[in-house]
């Protein structure tokens, strides 16, 4: 068997160690021979193979291969077609560089919810703001912006990026004339970044696009935006580590902000067997992370264990709202299960404290866009959410302008 | 009659798989004309719907077509509609077939459909439902039956809940040998209303005792939501809704794949190639979500490679004229038409659209006349997927 290694590209750059991708191995009739990521090798026999890359974006990037008879190892690389041109929306901040991984093109289609009339002058632009504290039980404090939002020097046309420091829990709001304000909760731990991207569409309108620090993670939530679960499931296979890896086992979490999105792709696909111990890790050793105990009730009650999982939920005030919006949507489920049961052999002493956070949780349900991976809702005060739009005047309202820093021509 | 197909005899205790299907258009309880009185209150603001009766016949109608391409024979299809007068004028065999939609009739059939499921883990079952539908999380839809807002009982009496049923199909220990695969798709309205806001689902009929489930809740179970949640789903008047229309292309050949089963190369339609070519073929014009658990697994096969939609685009436009695009197997050999495209030179319209045979081809541009400007351009080992290739070729140096 000859081992296959492979290489994407876009342009001259390597995404060697800047992010995972999917792999798909084809013969020439089509028939897909193996699935594998970029930084994992694949033997495969003789023969000639489609090689390709998936971008979350929907780009791929090919190569056409002939192996041989003996050939030990082969090295692939994987780059787009000529004929295709894949924007690199390089804004590098901080070394914080931003390929073309969003997620806007599965959540940007809608034009009606965030529709303005022509934002053209720097009054008008869309004003940030970043609160932190405990949605569920305060308290919530807005935050100087200035201190905690980065934004980019050299921002594409028609956008403007920013790196917003997080010390969680937080949430930043994006605050826009004529429309709800849009709180996105910020799913880092203290001392990292996430990427904001604000960009003006044609019609006039907004779009505001979180991206986590790691961009495999990000991918992975790319992907499962837009139904790719195939590609989903790759890079949280067992062959890629990148996420999901063996020191997750002993309590070593590289980065447990991309360890919860792995385990929510997990539960999602329902490899509960994946999930071994580590979500109670997750959860003992990150008090500062509202999904590990989402995460972790949800995995417990997949395992039949309903009074540990209830315990569990229990303790989500604590913490707070979680980052992710399957973590909203499995806590309200499981709760509701719960208490609709009102059964014996779940405990009737917490039954009153459960009733309690599921009605605070249920305020958010409305307001919140499930398309959104990063939980995202609406509302001025972010811990009573509703759908009141602003007025056209934004001037009493403190945060940072982003006016001066869009991209212009 | 309901139990519209039944093989269980003939199958004599095999694994099958096992079908319920609603559509409800005529709501006997909510207003049928512009004008006509209603109380809000019971009616919540809905009217009725014109094509979601005939979306759910058409989905029974592929299921009975199809029945020897899925993977474990056709056991039984539960059928409920509740047509409008104008759906059943445009498919007449619809005309007693089945019985409403109501949710006495459903809390029935469902709960029978539950009992045949749970006779055996590799039973497969396919859950459809098509009419008026409420939302609180991605995990769940309210689906109302044809008499809702009849006014007995509390307001959601005749609605049911998607969640409970999805629960309520976990094994567990009443149902130990529960079918372990199973396709639920919920084609309904899942807009906000006002009057929905703060609707607690538990008010809503529940069909099943729900056991907290046994150990390793693991089934592949994935639940297909036609509309994201708070957006409405939206259907061709008196047809089809989109996403049936969507569903059933993809089942039928959007959603091919092809691997080696059983040691032969085979097409075939699983959860996940499903779920991507649904993303494609309705994109810009809808969006679906998928919930519940999302492992793959095999829906049906397809009988011959799928069709792929083919767009072909010179690049610069102004080489349109002088380019003559070709479609050629991929040593370069020409290939009878039909089944394969044979592109007309000069282009009729830009991009060029066709349909070819999904494969893998060589593209061939070549510049008539010769022009400096541009170059011929050959392009093998193109790989023709559906639904949907959008190729680009490029003729400048």
């Amino acid at each position: 068997m000859t081992e296959l290694h492979f290489r994407a590209f876009i342009g001259e750059k390597s995404l060697l160690g800047v992010v995972d991708l999917p792999v798909e191995v084809r013969k020439p009739n089509l028939s897909l021979v193996a699935q594998t990521v970029t930084s994992q090798r694949l033997p495969v026999g003789p023969g000639t193979y489609l090689v390709s890359a998936r971008l979350p974006s929907g780009e791929q990037l090919y190569n056409t291969i002939t192996v041989g008879e003996g050939e030990q190892d082969l090295d692939v690389e994987l780059r787009p077609d000529p004929d295709e041109e894949i924007p690199i929306s390089s804004a590098p901040i901080s070394g914080f560089e931003n390929l073309s991984f969003g997620l806007d093109e599965a959540l940007t289609r809608d034009l009606e919810d965030r529709k303005l009339q022509e934002p053209r002058t720097a009054e008008s632009q869309p004003v940030l703001r970043v609160f932190r504290g405990n949605l569920l039980q305060g308290p919530l404090t807005a935050q100087a912006s200035a201190d905690l939002i980065e934004p980019s020097t050299k921002p594409p046309l028609g956008e403007a990026n920013f790196e917003v420091h997080a010390e969680p829990p937080a949430l930043i709001q994006l605050l826009m004339a004529g429309t709800p304000p849009l709180n996105i909760m910020l799913p880092a731990r203290d001392g990292e970044r996430c990427l904001l991207t604000i960009r003006h569409r044609p019609d006039g309108s907004v779009n505001a696009e979180l991206e986590l620090h790691n961009l495999t993670a990000n991918a992975l939530l790319g992907f499962t935006t837009r139904g790719q679960f195939t590609q989903a499931t790759a890079l949280t296979s067992a062959d890629s580590p990148e996420l999901i890896s063996q020191d997750l086992l002993y309590g070593k979490f590289r980065d447990a902000i991309a360890a919860c999105v792995g385990a929510y792709t997990l539960l999602r696909q329902g490899e509960i067997k994946r999930l071994h111990n580590w979500t109670a890790n997750l959860k003992e050793y990150m008090p500062w992370l509202p999904d590990g105990v989402t995460i972790l009730a949800e995995h417990l009650a997949r395992m039949g264990k309903h009074d540990e999982a209830l315990q569990v939920l229990l303790e989500l005030p604590d913490r707070g709202l979680p980052f992710f919006s399957d973590g909203l949507s499995y806590a309200v489920k499981r709760l509701r299960t719960y208490l609709e049961q009102g059964r014996s052999d779940v405990s009737f002493r917490v039954a009153p404290e459960a009733a309690v956070l599921l009605d605070n949780l249920r305020r958010f349900v409305p307001f919140t866009d499930f398309r959104r991976p990063i939980l995202t809702f609406t509302g001025l005060d972010p811990a009573a959410p509703d759908e009141t739009p602003l007025g056209d005047d934004l001037s009493t309202l403190e945060g940072l302008r982003t006016g001066p820093y869009f991209g212009h021509a | 009659m309901t139990l519209v197909i039944d093989h269980r005899e003939q199958l004599q205790g095999r694994a099958g798989l096992h079908a319920v299907i609603v559509g409800v258009s005529a709501y006997d309880f909510l207003p049928r004309e512009e004008n006509e009185a209603f109380d809000p209150q019971l009616t919540m603001g809905l009217r009725q719907l014109s094509s979601t009766a005939l979306s759910a016949f058409k989905v029974f109608c592929w299921l009975q077509e199809h029945q020897n391409t899925l993977p474990v024979p056709l056991a039984t299809v539960r059928l409920l509609l509740s047509p409008t007068e104008a759906e059943q004028a445009a498919r007449q065999e619809m005309e007693g077939l089945a019985d409403p939609a109501t949710r006495p009739n459903f809390d029935k059939e469902a709960k029978a459909w539950r009992a045949d499921a749970a006779k055996d883990p590799r039973n497969v079952t396919f859950f459809y439902f098509a009419g008026h539908g409420a939302q609180q999380t991605p995990e769940d839809a309210l689906m109302l039956m044809a008499d809702f807002g009849n006014g007995e009982g509390v307001r959601l009496s005749n609605a049911v809940d998607i969640s409970n049923i999805y629960q309520g199909m976990a094994a567990s220990d009443a149902f130990p040998t529960m079918a372990q695969t199973q396709l639920y798709f919920v084609d309904a309205c899942r807009d906000f209303l006002p009057a929905f806001r703060n609707y607690k689902p538990e008010a809503a009929a529940q069909i099943f005792d729900v056991q907290l489930n046994a150990p390793d809740d693991n089934r592949i179970a994935p639940i297909f939501f036609a509309s994201v949640p708070g957006r409405q789903a939206y259907a061709r008047i008196g047809q089809q809704t989109l996403f049936s229309e969507a569903l059933l292309r993809c089942l039928s050949n959007d959603a091919g794949e092809i691997k080696e089963i059983d040691g032969e190369d085979r097409w075939y339609v699983s959860v996940h190639s499903l779920s991507e070519a649904l993303t494609q073929v309705l994109a810009g014009s809808h969006q679906h979500v998928v919930g519940g658990m999302v492992r793959d697994a095999l829906i049906t096969f397809l009988e011959q490679p799928p069709s792929v939609q083919v767009s072909l685009e010179v690049i610069p436009a102004d080489a349109v004229t002088l380019t003559h695009l070709e479609i050629l197997d991929n040593l370069g050999h020409e290939l009878p038409s039909p089944p394969y495209p044979e592109v007309p030179f000069p282009l009729p319209k830009h991009p060029y659209e066709c349909v070819c045979p999904a494969g893998t081809y060589m593209i061939r541009a070549i510049i008539e006349p010769p022009d400096p400007r541009y170059t011929d351009v050959t392009r093998p080992n193109r790989k023709i997927m559906p639904p949907i290739y959008p190729g680009k070729v490029r003729v400048t140096s």
